[in-house]
Order: structure tokens, then sequence, then C-alpha cells
């Protein structure tokens, strides 16, 4: 696996003809398709570190290959923190089986389900500097905590999964180490099994898969209705793994690619040919 | 192009002619929104009243290539449901039904044309609200809202509008209806859609959540001696934690404004007001919350701490903010009310900058604004029939938001580009930012004809169509 | 005197007032609102497009200034629109119908007419006249006289003062139990009222756009209502219009705002009261005219057994609007449903207001769906808290 330590580094991989594989700090491994043999595998936790932090503002600015854990010792001595999931709510064993922690880039890639209803990071993420694949490199947002200049082309990466271009710089908002929204309280499941499933669900949903799921969740999260289910709870079909026992109103947040409407896959279909016409990025991600 | 007839009949078709409008006055009714510098006049105002409708009217404006504009109650203030190339006008005012109320789940279904504050008296009985509060919220529309990621003064705390889309149904570059849903596992379309200015794709109906209403809540009027003490306490109070519900500032010129207007008075001295809200489900916590904001506020030197704690109280404290605007119209024959956002510790230095920009071009200019968010709305006081005045308004206004980008902020917070600040825009993004946002257009909007010449103007009667209306005035 | 430039050019064009219009509401249509037709009505004047152009949108007006408390930015909607239509002409065949209406024994040979005729409709000679649409509107029905005790002095306080009462036009024909109602009520609080009576104010006129009537017909008012005594109004349209003459404006009072400043809910609280249920509709005059919400509630809550249910958009016009059920009688009798959807939503029998149009109008809907429901002058309501129902 490559680890550019520099922009110039990651363009010059990317020069080369063959596609790019890329991952953090590789912590989600389980979540994602297989990488295709042609591809270069890739790790963007070279380009790591903390830029800047506006703790007036509560603005901070790092590279996104910096690792969660670093990045939240670095707010926190500006009494700030991101209201992620963290190993003090669930246990080190359940933060790695969720596939925690891993790096600031891959967090939004993968769009880890928030903690905090209201709070997820496409909120909190306000601006990014995104590589193309042309090798050029292009900014979306600002450091303004709310703005509608254009297209939020960095909101709506959240969730791609490098599919359509890859994070080099995020700016995000913080929050106070002592105050903020009410703390969501994670109640420990019975299994120990690793995550591979997440659901988000609506609170009827929610209610109705805590009884049906109590004894093989890993995790839960009442407030913003979020099951993270390990092996026994699930049926494989393919790609499309769901939950065993259908749980009503229930979306599958990992892994992707599970029930997207046809709809829907058309119109992925279409933005990756506007993003990365050349399909350069994770080629078969999300079955692109 | 279809001549003006054929355009009529085909319209009159697809909809019945007591849906489309075409008589000289009725269509001069839309030559523009809020934003009243730019105008166009449509050449036909269709109103559909189903889903089904609107994909028809798409479908034949695709295939005749003719432009069309989707437009709420017009409230926008940057220009963006003007037709700008005289094409056809969708509005959707009469899709304006909720459909569904799902209280359980908190989550409510209504069609674009529904009333943003409608949406709140509907679940008011179960004690829920819709949280974005654009100070439009009596009339603009849900479709309005998304198209612009709409805020509002309690945004600072329950998020702008795109937090609380939870799906939303559109029709499509094709043609063909479609429903988004947010966080689900394929690419999230609904982030990029909400705020889109209406410009990818045509949106129908869409599931807001809905937002428990706190059932404790403070709101304090702060009189500072200057503005300098108000930024520094909006600062301090965000920094100790406490997330109020809104966080408001008012200048020295809004309040001679309303005391102008309405007769209002404020301590002897004041040069700022700030407004603070806290609210939350437990009273005593929002009681200490409030404490800590209020004894900030008497560090940085606060003339006068007033804590309404009725609902009565509240109103009254909260006429300063409401009226504020309202005031200036009072006493200039027209107003434009800016918008730009600017990291929350560059507050003193640009509101002197926004001073010193207004005595240049000899303008009245107040400050009323989301300070919290760093979120300002410089308020521009003019006569629109006096072209110098609306050249030196353009002007100011542009320097204005220059200087929001330097300092790290944004042209616009809550109002959008629409055609007002397309040219901003290009000042706050390279060539490669821009190719960037135009491929998220090319998904949607591949022939421009979906609210032509707005955000990423792509189409060639644009051009013209700037060159016409820029500095011209009525 | 301002210009129509001058208030047009007030609007921001926020707006904040859309939803306030019930033709906006209806119909969904920008050229049926408030901002719309300021715009419209700017750009005609600039001569950027036709006076005729404007003529559909503000003939659907119904001139409720509804508008008015909700714009920010305090635009005179109601007396641009009354300069924008002077500046239009009224038509011939509005000008007959005010006519009609404003000429007490014109109305009365309308109305005598009307009675010979079996199916309630207005004719179409005489609906033409106004518009092409099929009228809505039937001839209205003189009240018949309530069957009230006489006065009895010793059960009232003594004398002290006097007051005008404007009798006006339609209200002395159509009304006549009203104009009775408010002479005792007057009586009740100490005040007689003066024999002076200058006919109809002109409210009608000025609503449609005829300034120079209006303007004759109000100066009357002001030399017959001479001596600075209160000028006590109870119909809103004309109330409305005569506080905004500056010669008298501070002398003009409705009636709810006299009775209740001189002391009517004491008397109220000592006489009989009425065990019904009821609900009250807010006249635009009134409400959006004159900010009188109030007053008229605060009085009526005081009769003694009452209760009132509220009414849903209770400022929302009825249609009446002057004449508007005979020039717009689709969009008239559109919002007529919508108002009697709500009266009987409430479960009241009785629903009092303080108009005659919309008096008129809600009579006509009452009258159409069986009689179940009785429409009532705040007048009538209150001296029946006294006197006893009259039905």
């Amino acid at each position: 696996m490559i680890r550019p330590t520099s922009v110039a580094e990651l363009q010059a991989v990317l020069a080369d003809e063959k596609p790019l594989w890329v991952c953090g700090l590789d912590t989600k491994r389980r979540f994602r398709a297989a990488p295709p043999p042609e591809a270069t595998l890739v790790s963007m936790a070279g380009l790591a570190g903390v830029i800047a932090i506006h703790p007036e503002d509560q603005v901070a600015v790092a590279w996104a290959g910096t690792p969660l854990v670093e990045f939240q010792e670095a707010l926190a001595e500006h009494g700030l923190r991101l209201p992620i999931l963290g190993e003090w709510r669930m246990g080190g064993a359940g933060w790695h089986a969720a596939g925690m922690p891993g790096t600031l880039g891959g967090w939004l890639a993968m769009d880890m389900p928030h903690v905090w209803p209201g709070y997820g990071p496409r909120r909190l993420l306000l601006g990014a500097t995104v590589l193309r694949g042309d090798g050029t490199i292009a900014k979306a947002g600002s450091q303004a905590v709310k703005s509608v200049a254009g297209y939020d082309i960095h909101k709506f990466l959240v969730g791609t999964r490098g599919t359509l271009a890859l994070f080099l710089q995020i700016i995000v908002q913080a929050l106070p180490l002592g105050g903020g929204p009410p703390l969501v309280e994670y109640e420990s499941g019975v299994s120990n099994g690793p995550v591979e499933a997440i659901l988000t669900t609506t609170p009827t949903g929610f209610a109705d898969a805590l009884a049906r799921h109590a004894s093989i969740t890993v995790v839960r999260a009442p407030a913003t209705q979020t099951l993270w289910l390990s092996g026994s709870a699930l049926a494989g079909e393919g790609d499309r793994v769901v939950a065993a026992t259908p749980v009503r109103d229930a979306r599958a947040v990992w892994p992707g690619g599970a029930r997207v409407p046809h709809a829907e896959r058309k119109l992925m279909g279409m933005a990756k040919a506007a993003f990365d016409p050349e399909r350069r990025f994770n080629p078969g991600e999300l079955g692109l | 192009m279809p001549t003006r007839d054929a355009l009529v009949d085909a319209m009159e078709r697809l909809v019945g002619a007591d849906a489309v409008l075409s008589q000289p006055g009725a269509l001069k009714a839309y030559d523009c929104d809020a934003y009243s510098l730019d105008r166009a006049t449509p050449r036909v105002v269709v109103l559909p009243s189903s889903r089904e409708q609107v994909r028809d009217i798409v479908r034949w404006c695709l295939d005749a290539d003719v432009p069309f504009t989707p437009r709420g109650a017009g409230t926008g203030l940057s220009g963006g449901a003007m037709d700008a190339l005289g094409g056809v006008i969708l509005s959707s005012k009469r899709l304006n039904r909720i459909l569904d109320i799902d209280v359980p789940n908190r989550r409510l279904w209504a069609q674009a044309g529904a009333v943003n504050l409608h949406l709140t008296q509907a679940v008011e009985a179960d004690r829920l609200h819709f949280a974005p509060d654009p100070s439009s919220q009596s009339v603009c529309t849900l479709g309005g809202n998304i198209a612009e990621n709409s805020g509002g003064p309690h945004t600072l705390k329950y998020g702008v509008t795109a937090q609380h889309i939870l799906a939303l149904t559109l029709v499509d570059p094709d043609g063909e209806i479609i429903t988004l849903e947010a966080g689900g596992p394929g690419f999230d379309f609904v982030s990029l859609v909400v705020g889109s200015e209406g410009t990818l794709g045509i949106v129908t109906d869409a599931w807001v959540r809905l937002t428990p209403t706190p059932e404790a809540v403070r709101t304090a009027l702060i009189a500072f001696p200057t503005v300098a003490g108000a930024s520094q306490a909006v600062a301090a109070i965000i920094a100790s934690g406490v997330i109020p519900a809104a966080l408001e500032m008012m200048d020295r010129q809004i309040l001679a404004a309303l005391r102008a207007a309405f007769g209002l008075d404020y301590p002897e001295g004041t040069d700022a007001l700030l407004l603070v809200e806290c609210d939350g489900c437990d009273a005593d916590e929002v009681d200490a919350e409030m404490a800590v904001a209020a004894s900030i506020a008497n560090d940085q030197g606060a003339l006068q701490v007033q804590i309404a704690h009725t609902r009565a109280e509240r109103a009254a404290l909260w006429t300063a903010r409401k009226k504020g605007i309202g005031a200036m119209g009072w006493i200039a024959p027209t107003i434009i009310t800016h918008d730009g956002v600017i990291p929350r510790s560059k507050l003193p230095e640009m509101l002197e900058f926004v001073a010193t920009v207004a005595e240049e071009h000899g303008l009245m200019v107040a400050n009323l604004f989301h300070a919290g968010d760093g979120n300002l709305h410089p308020c521009i006081a003019f006569d629109d029939r006096d072209p110098a005045q609306v050249e030196a308004v353009i002007e100011a206004g542009e320097k204005i938001l220059r200087r929001c980008i330097e300092l790290g902020g944004s042209v616009s917070g809550e109002h959008g580009i629409g055609v007002e600040k397309i040219d901003l825009l290009q000042e706050m993004f390279t060539a490669d930012d821009l190719r960037l946002q135009a491929d998220a257009k090319r998904i949607f909007n591949k022939g421009g004809l979906c609210n032509a010449c707005k955000v990423l103007p792509n189409q060639k009667g644009c051009l013209e169509h700037r060159r016409r209306w820029r500095g011209v005035a009525t | 005197m301002k210009s129509i430039d001058d208030l047009a050019s007030a609007c921001i064009r926020c707006g904040f007032c859309l939803e306030a219009c019930p033709t906006y509401r209806l119909t969904g249509e920008e050229s049926e609102s408030p901002r719309g037709r300021i715009y419209l009505i700017r750009n005609a004047d600039a001569g950027r497009i036709s006076w005729l152009d404007t003529r559909p949108h503000l003939d659907r007006c119904l001139g409720c200034r509804a508008c008015e408390p909700a714009c920010p930015s305090g635009v005179q909607y109601g007396a641009l629109l009354e300069m924008a239509r002077e500046r239009l002409g009224t038509p011939p065949g509005e000008r007959m119908g005010l006519a009609a209406l404003t000429r007490p024994a014109l109305l009365k040979t309308a109305v005598a007419l009307g009675e010979l005729i079996s199916t309630d409709k207005m004719p179409s000679s005489v609906s033409l006249l106004f518009s092409e649409e099929p009228p809505t509107a039937a001839v209205p029905k003189v009240q018949a006289p309530a069957e009230w005790p006489p006065l009895l002095e010793r059960d009232l306080p003594p004398i002290r003062g006097e007051v005008h009462l404007l009798l006006g036009c339609a209200m002395r024909v159509l009304f006549p139990r009203v104009h009775e109602a408010t002479r005792r009520l007057l009586r009740r609080v100490g005040f007689r009222v003066t024999a002076s009576d200058p006919g109809c104010c002109g409210a009608l006129h000025a609503h449609a756009g005829a300034l120079g009537d209006a303007h004759e017909r109000v100066a009357r008012v002001g030399t017959e209502f001479d001596g600075g005594l209160p000028i006590v109004v109870n119909s809103a349209g004309c109330g409305s219009w005569l506080k905004e003459q500056p010669e008298f404006a501070d002398r003009v009072c409705d009636l709810s705002e006299f009775l209740l400043r001189e002391g009517l809910v004491e008397a109220l609280a000592a006489g009989p009261g009425l065990p019904i249920t009821a609900t009250y509709h807010d006249a635009c005059h009134l409400a959006h005219g004159q900010g009188i919400r109030a007053e008229p509630r605060e009085l009526l809550a005081a009769i003694p057994g009452a209760t009132w249910v509220p009414l849903a958009d209770s400022d929302t016009c009825c249609g009446s609007a002057g004449i508007y059920n005979l020039t717009q009688p689709t969009l008239a009798r559109r919002l007529l449903d919508r108002k009697w959807k709500a009266v009987e939503a409430t479960g009241s029998r009785i629903v009092v207001l303080g108009n005659p149009g919309c008096h008129a109008w809600l009579a006509q809907a009452a009258r159409e769906r069986g009689d179940r429901i009785t429409v009532v002058h705040t007048a009538e309501m209150l001296e029946a808290s006294f006197s006893g129902w009259f039905e």
C-alpha cells in the first residue's frame, strides 16, 4: 500500500494509469467492496496533521488523513471536541468493532452514524479541499458556520466513499467540551461480535427492533435510532446485507449498496460520470 | 422556442386553462421576487396541482427547449424565483397541502407550496414544530425553504433546513418523478438538492423532521454601550458551552429606525442590542444557561439586561428584532438586505468596515443579524427611482461581501446566489472550484433549462440578460 | 397629499402580506395579492404597463385591508387602492350599483322589487351590470323589527351626554333593528342620540375609487355632525372611512369602542343575560381598518350565561366587501362558503358581526342552509342580553 506524504506525491500516483483504491487507516474494510486486482492501494494517512484551530470561532482545519483520536486530543486542548462516536461511550472493543476510530476523511467518506441528533457530519463539515480524478484540486465551502454560496459539494461528498473525489483538507465546526446538546446514552448489547451492519430507523421502528433484536445488537442509540448489528442478526444476499428479521422503516447505513432504489442508482451513475468520468477512484465501490 | 400562443395552448392542455396565467397584468406580477433590482417577465405562469402535472410541464419544456423556473411565495432575496429568460414559471402555490402527519416518528409530509408556518401550526398541539424559521415564515413555502436551505434565528441551535429534510420527491432531469431519502445507503442527493436554489429539479413534496417544542424558553434583551462589547459577549457565550436557541444583534441605526417608525425606546447610550434566547426541556437548566449568558453580558459592560419568562414578555423583547427591517422600510423608500457570513471573531472589525463603506457611498446602513452564526444582514436604505443611488447600493454591497470572502467567510448565509451574487461566487471560488460545482449541476440540469441563469449560469441567453439589468434603475 | 408613487414605493416586496390576502389564498396567484397589485399599480403609474392591464386584478381586490396589519413597512394599501381605482375610473355598472345601495329610496325600491321575485336570485338584468359571471348574491332581506319592551326610565342611569349616530344608507334600510338596538344601548350607558342625519358617508364610493363623490358626501357628514360631539358608527366600513378624515377622525368611535369605554360591561353584568352558544366574525373594516378586535369580544364576553366559541380565520373576509359579491360573484361565493364552513364548525347557533355588508351576505348563507344559524349585529346581541332574544 502506498502512503503519500504530500499532495504532489499523491498526484503523481494518480498520474499513473491504474485506478486508485483509497483508504485511511483501513479500519472499515469489512464494510467495503473488495479492491479490484488492477488498482493501486493508497492510504491517505500520510497526509495528516491539524492545520489550525480557531477556538474563538470553534472552527478547526486539518488534513483528512489525521487520525480521529489525534484530532480529538488537539481539540480538547482548546476545550473543544467533535460530537462523534467515542471510545469513552462504547468501550474499547465496541469502538473498534464498529469500525472506529480511523481518520477524519474516513469518518466523512463512510458517513459514520452520529450520536447527536441534528449534529451529523453534514452539519459539522463547513468546507473541504478535494483531489479530483483529473488531478486538479478544488475547494468547496468556507470557514463560515453557515453558508449557502453555491452547491454544498463537500456535504454531498460525505458518504460517497471516495468514488467521486478525495478529501484532502477539511474544515469542521467543533463544539465546546463542556456543553452541547444532551448526550446520547449508548446501551451495550449482548453480543460482542464485530459490527457488520448499521441500521437507522424511525422511533417506532427502533422500538420494534429493540424487541426483535435485543439479544444480537452490539450497540443501540435511542436518540438517533441507530442499531449496530453483529453477524448473527444478518442475512446475506450478495452485497445486500440486511437484518434477518425485518425492522420497520429501517435503512441500512452500512453496508452501503444495500437496497438503493433503482432511480437513485441511476443518479449515482450520472454523478460518477460527471465527477469521475475516467473512474479513477475506488472502482467497484457502491457498485460504481 | 415555440411562440407564446403555442406555449400557452400547450400549458392549458396539460393543466387546464384555470391554472395558466397569460394576461399581461398577471405575468407582470411575477417580474421579480423580494429582490427587485433584477426583473424579467415570464411568458406564462402555470399553477400545477399534482406531481404528475409538474412532470408533464417539465417534459414538455425539455422537449420544446423552454426554460422553466420554480417559484413558491417569491419571498427570496437573491432573484432565485425570477424567470430570467422569459419562459415558464412553475408556481407551487396550488401544491400546498399537508399530506400526512406521523407524530410518533416526528415527521410530516407536505407539498412544496405549503407555508412554513402552517407545518408548525399543524403539529402545535402535539408540542412539535418545524424548526427552520426564516423571517418570512408566515408566507414562505417548504419548497422555497428547500431550494434556499433557509435558516432563521433559531437555526443556531436547531440547524438549517438541510438538517430537517428526511426525504423529498422531485421531477428529475429526464422528467421522471423520483423520491430521494436523506441518510440512506446510497449517495445523499438530498444534501445536494437542498440549497440548490431550484436548479436541480422541481421538488414537489417532502417529508420533514419535526422537532419537540421546548418546554422552557427564556429570552434576554441586553443593551451594550459598544458593538465591540456585544460582539465579545457573543463569543464568550458560545465559548462557555451554552448553545443558545438564538443570538441576534441589532445596531444603533436599527434602533434609530425603530424609534422613528414605531416610537420604541432603548436605554440611553445603547450602541448595540443583543437578543439571547435559551430553551430546553428543563426550566432550571435553561435558567442556569440564561444566568451564564447574563453574567457574561455584565462582564462585558452591559447597560441593561432584561429577561422575559412569559410568552407575552418574550414577544415584547423580540419586537426589536422582528420589526427592525420593517422599520427601515418605514423610513426609506426602498431597502436592500444584504447577507454575508464571517467567522464570529471578526464581527467588530467587519461592522466597522460596513460603516466605512456606507459613508464612502453616502448610504444609510443598519445591521440586524444572526450574531451567533456570524451571519450579517447589512440593510441599506435608498431610493430605487434614482439610478445613481442604485449604482451606489450595488457597489457598496459588493465591497462588503468581498470583505466577507477576505475574512474567510461566505458571500451568502441564507439568501442564496440567485442572480444577485453570480459574480461574487466567482470571486469566492476559483475556476477549478466552480467546475466541481458545475459538474454537480450537470447531473441534474444538463441543458440548463431548470431555473436558467441561477447560481452558475450555463445558458447563452444569461449574459445578455445580465447586461440588460445590471445597474439599471426602474 | 401623497402620490400613487409615494404610497406604492413604500412596498419593500417582502411578501409578508401574501397569506393575509383572501384572494391570494384562494387562487395562489401573485397578481391577486397585495404585493402583486401594488407592483402593477406602480408600473402602470410609471407608464410601463397600461392601466387597463391592472383592471382585472384591482377589480378582484376585496379592499378588506387584511394586508395592512401584516405589512412591516406600513404601506397604506387601502388609500393606494382607492387612488388607483379612481385613476382607472369606476365602470358604469358599478356606478349604478353604488347609487342603488347608497340612496335609501332607491335601495328600498330595489328590495321591494326583490320581494316580488320568487326565486330570491338577483335578476340577470341587474347582475349583468356588475359582472358577466352568473350572480351568486340574492336580493337582501329587510330585518323584521324586534318586539323589545319599552325602556323604563327608572331602570336607567341619568342622561350624561349626547352623541351623533351615523344612520348611513344600507344599514338604515336593511337593518333597522341594529339602529334600534344601538340607541337602546347608548341610552343604557347614559347617552342620547342627536337628530342630525347627514345620510350616506361615501365609504362605498371611496372604496370603489369614486373619490369625488366620496369627498362630497363626507363633507356633508362634517357639516351635519357639528359641535364636537362623539360620532358613533355601527357599520365597520363607514367607521373606517370616517376615521381617515382628519377634520373629525378623533371624534369617530365604533359602537363597541364607545360602549366599552362608557361602562356597558358593568350594565351587562347586572342584566339577565342570555344562555346561548355563539361565535364572532371580524368584519374587515373593524379588524384591519380600525384595529378593533378586542372591544366587541370583551363586551360580548360580559353577557351573563353566554358561551363563545372562537371562529377559525375569524378575520378573513367573507367575500361581501362592499359590492364585491356583485362584481366578483364567483370569488365572493368561494369566500362565503369557506366562512360558512368555519361558522358551522364552531357548533354555534349564532354568529355575531359588526358590519351591514357581511351581515347581509352571511344572512344569505344562513337562509340557503335552512336558517339553522342566525346572523346578528353586535348591538343586537348585546341588547338581547337585556331585553331577551327577538325571534
